[in-house]
């Protein structure tokens, strides 16, 4: 008769042969999480302290010029007065470009009470684009706990065989697509029909490619050019826009009630949103914000 | 970070590593994700160790990590795998049978769900109290109780399917008597 604990440990044991951390890269990002805890907290503190200095004495010396290359996460940044209630006058840098940064910038435009957006990936391809995912979720847990926390106790829930309200899923795509790479093109298949130079498309494998049902271009006052597209596949909405910048590279920001979709019929993640979570004026917010870097966030 | 907290953190990692992926493993099932996880919380808790001022809860917090990242990572990963309700026939036949139970167990522990197999592996691959283990997992000594004692009957179930059996270690409590089905 076997004993559990001993079964356990032979079955790690001689399981696999012993491997080594790999201590370069744990180092290294470790270092780059703690940076950007720092700047969040700086963040944090300086919107805090200055409520009402505001973004006036922010300034417009603190918005990233866009004709600039981008700052690099791993990049010394300038020095940060600890907030205090001594100190309300805080000046700040950014935080520069970084996944965190970017994070909070569409959580700040799309989901203000912090309570719907997790970051769920990215997917990158060299230079040509680099598509960050985000889960939007909506269900009776959310709101009570962390969102990770909530999200968890209701996957493990249903997992465990209880019967659980039901979680309201969609997903959010922002991507960075260089000039040369074609809109329209997703990451894995082209895209058909008449508007398929509209805007970048979700991610989407499984399922058929996104079709846009309808596509508007507009000219902005600067010259630069945006695209608003609408489309409708197997019951899942999405809304995209996608900003051209002067060089020709394009970010892009798409909303939809699916909750999967590379599989939309796989509901075990939960089940689509009832609505589309944002508006097109708040895509359209997201990209055109002056703290959103035109090139990628580095890889983390 | 200063350099002696950052040789605090090295001699951490690497005098743990190995269990905590074996832990890992019995969690996800995959060695691959299961380093993955594990660095991805040595990451996580490399930005915490400053603040991480009582050394001895340091193993405490690398398995609550842990366990988080898996369950970050088996919620992304299931639209991709389903579970199966039924063990897959053993495949591999040895003259000892210890491979094949082996097998058995880490496939069992599979199956079943994310609190029981959390429950269970903490307890005996762990070595957890069920305090600790509580703690872990963030629920009452009561759930933990509760919850391996149904880990534990699915598990004998299992192995009963195939004409083997399970035993708990004398040195543990029997959570659940020996041909007990109470919790099935």
């Amino acid at each position: 008769m076997a004993m559990i604990d001993q079964l356990m440990r032979d079955a790690v044991e001689h399981g696999r042969p012993p491997s080594s951390p790999n201590l370069a890269v744990i180092l290294a990002r470790g270092q780059a999480r703690r940076r950007q805890a720092r700047l969040a907290q700086a963040g944090t503190a300086a919107l805090t302290g200055t409520a009402v200095i505001g973004a006036v004495t922010l300034g417009q010396a603190m918005l990233p010029d866009r004709s600039r290359p981008p700052v690099a996460v791993d990049s010394p940044t300038t020095a940060t007065s600890p907030a205090t209630p001594e100190s309300p006058t805080v000046t700040i840098t950014p935080a520069p470009g970084s996944q965190a940064a970017v994070a909070e910038l569409v959580a700040r435009h799309l989901d203000p009470d912090r309570g719907h957006i997790a970051i769920s990936g990215e997917d990158r391809s060299g230079d040509a684009y680099v598509v960050m995912t985000f889960d939007w979720f909506d269900g009776p847990t959310m709101g009570q706990s962390t969102l990770r926390d909530a999200v968890n106790t209701w996957y493990e829930a249903r997992q465990d065989g209880h019967q659980v309200e039901p979680l309201r899923n969609g997903k959010i795509n922002l991507a960075w697509v260089d000039a040369e790479t074609n809109l329209g093109a997703n990451d894995r298949r082209k895209v058909a029909g008449a508007h398929r130079n509209c805007a970048v498309s979700p991610r989407r494998v499984l399922g058929p490619p996104m079709i846009w049902a309808s596509c508007t271009t507009a000219t902005l006052p600067d010259g630069t050019t945006m695209l608003e597209a609408r489309g409708d596949a197997d019951g899942v909405q999405t809304i995209g826009v996608t900003h051209i910048l002067p060089d020709g590279s394009k970010i892009s920001i798409s909303v939809s009630t699916g909750g999967d979709l590379e599989d939309p019929s796989n509901d075990s993640t939960g089940i689509p949103l009832s609505q589309l979570p944002a508006t097109m004026d708040q895509l359209r917010a997201v990209v055109l914000d002056p703290y959103m870097p035109t090139t990628p966030p580095p890889y983390e | 970070m200063t350099r002696s907290g950052d040789a605090e953190f090295i001699e951490f990692v690497v005098g743990s590593h190995q269990r905590l992926v074996q832990l890992a493993y019995l969690l996800c099932g995959d060695w691959h994700r299961a380093e993955d996880a594990v660095q991805g919380a040595f990451v996580r808790m490399y930005a915490a160790w400053p603040r991480i001022r009582n050394q001895a809860a340091v193993d405490l917090y690398a398995r609550k990590t842990i366990l988080s990242t898996v369950r970050d990572d088996a919620r992304r990963q299931w639209r991709r795998e389903r579970a199966s309700a039924r063990l897959p026939e053993p495949a591999i036949q040895d003259r000892t049978g210890q491979i094949d139970e082996r097998l058995l167990l880490v496939s069992a522990l599979r199956i079943l769900p994310a609190r029981q197999r959390t429950a269970v592996v903490l307890r005996y691959l762990g070595d957890y109290s069920i305090e600790d283990t509580a703690e872990v997992m963030g629920c009452s000594a009561g759930t933990v109780k509760s919850q391996t004692a149904r880990a534990i009957a699915a598990l004998r179930k299992s192995f009963a399917d195939v004409g083997l059996s399970l035993q708990q270690p004398e040195a543990v409590h029997p959570l659940i008597p020996e041909e007990s089905t109470a919790w099935q």
